[in-house]
């Protein structure tokens, strides 16, 4: 077991500071679920070990306006899954995340432990919390030596393991905008048990005016794609069209055939992630739009 | 190997001990301060055999590194029960037959106290989701069923008796 440097800062400008000298070198750990398992089992062994979980500041959940002026939800880079369930911020106007945390594998052990920074750190194909955030338009905040930027989300993921972060910065803070009215959400997930992990899942965020004319929709896949996979193509079909039964059958075969490259492992080869991929875009479009036309409560 | 001094609080009492910066809590728990009840399985995070609560809330012991719970309190298996008597909960699982080999019970345990006490009426469906976390491999989990839905029983006909915390 090679030998490693444990840091703790007590404030934003120790750990900035340690960053800017260590970089790379530092591995940064906050809830540890994903990282500690890896250095149990030495798939990980950084130099240096920086726990940021002192940082309170970073857990908070907020309401506000950015500098334009457009109402923002904040979401600290260290709230839990169990607070993202919970916090009445979220559940209000941000549902579809307080639904995803909830479904995160490993149990309510997991969900009370894991950040929603981690989650989105890690990378991993397999997390929820990534897609999710892709749908919602959200933006990653990070802070750095350089000071802070704004990401999107859906320019954030760049492969497994790897995101826009650089190693001096500290990722912050997710932006997102609330829920508008008469909108839905809903994320659906395949899973072969409850704690088990994600085969194929879709998030979406859809607006359908009185009518029931779809006036707005976003849908993005965890589990399929090495990175979220926003499904543009299928967004611009149900744009503008009544949801349907018919709207829904030919939406499932489109999500289907979006997906090029299919991710495999262990728990699922790729064609069946892809058909799985098409099942819950269906399901997860026909929960949204039913919760939009009922008033947007999950 | 960079050893640091931390401050616990494990059931209650005060305990100061120097671990490896790189230990997981389990380890320091069962083999430092020899509370051996906490079980350690995997190492991954999948079973949830060295479930214990950290600050009230339930954890996996292997997945936090006993560095990052400096000043923290914890509650292990062997801080359930109070004056000889079994908690409502240990009761249950004895009467129950809510273990075979036992390897899982004090994760379990951990897990049902958090379950209770989240959901002081849980239903079947609401338990099961809840032990999505702890696996155990003789598959008991019909029996583990039952005997969380029986302490939750206990407790609203006797609260007096069965305070889940």
């Amino acid at each position: 077991m090679s030998d490693v440097v444990y840091l703790a800062p007590r404030s934003l400008d120790d750990a900035l500071a340690a960053l800017r000298d260590l970089g790379s070198a530092a591995t940064i750990l906050a809830g540890g679920q994903d990282v500690v398992p890896l250095l149990n089992r030495g798939q990980l062994a950084p130099s240096h070990l920086l726990d940021i979980c002192s940082l309170s500041a970073l857990a908070a959940i907020t309401d506000g306006r950015t500098l334009r002026s457009e109402r923002v939800i904040t979401i600290g880079a260290l709230a839990t899954h169990a607070t993202i369930v919970r916090h009445p911020l979220i559940r209000r106007w941000v549902p579809l995340l307080s639904e995803a945390a909830g479904q995160i594998g490993g149990g309510v052990q997991v969900q009370n432990r894991g950040t929603i920074g981690g989650a989105v750190s890690a990378a991993n194909p397999a997390y929820d919390l990534p897609a999710c955030l892709v749908a919602l338009d959200a933006v990653c905040v990070m802070t750095g030596a350089q000071g802070t930027r704004r990401v999107p989300a859906a320019s954030y993921f760049i492969g497994p393991g790897r995101t826009a972060r650089r190693p001096e910065e500290l990722l912050m803070a997710f932006e997102v905008a609330p829920q508008a009215t008469h909108s839905g959400s809903a994320y659906v997930k395949l899973r072969f048990t409850d704690g088990g992990y994600n085969i194929a899942g879709a998030a979406c965020v859809l607006t359908v005016a009185a009518d029931g004319i779809c006036a707005k929709a976003a849908l993005a896949l965890s589990g399929v794609a090495e990175v979220p996979l926003r499904l543009r193509s299928v967004e611009a079909v149900l744009t503008g069209a009544r949801i349907t039964d018919d709207t829904l059958a030919g939406l499932a075969a489109a999500a289907f055939s979006s997906v090029d490259a299919p991710i495999s492992d262990v728990m699922a080869d790729g064609d069946y992630r892809r058909a799985m991929a098409g099942a819950m875009a269906r399901q997860a479009v026909e929960r949204a739009s039913a919760r939009a036309l009922s008033g947007g409560e999950p | 190997m960079t050893l640091l001094r931390i401050h616990l609080v494990v059931n209650g009492s005060a305990r100061e001990v120097e671990v490896d910066s790189r230990r997981p809590l389990v380890h320091v728990l069962r083999d430092q301060l020899g509370l051996t009840g906490t079980r350690f399985g995997c190492l991954t995070g999948h079973c949830g055999a060295c479930t214990v609560r950290l600050e009230g809330r339930a954890v996996k012991s292997c997945t936090i590194l006993a560095a990052s719970a400096d000043g923290q309190r914890i509650e292990t298996i062997e801080g359930v029960a109070h004056d000889g008597n079994l908690h409502p909960v240990q009761r249950a699982f004895w009467e129950h037959f809510g273990f075979q080999c036992g390897f899982c019970t004090p994760g379990m345990i951990m897990t049902a106290l958090e379950v209770l006490a989240e959901h002081p009426h849980p239903d079947e469906a609401t338990i099961r989701e809840a032990l999505a976390g702890n696996l155990c491999r003789c598959t008991g989990y019909q029996a583990i069923v039952d005997a969380i839905l029986a302490a939750a029983d206990v407790r609203v006909k006797d609260p007096s008796g069965g305070t889940v915390r």
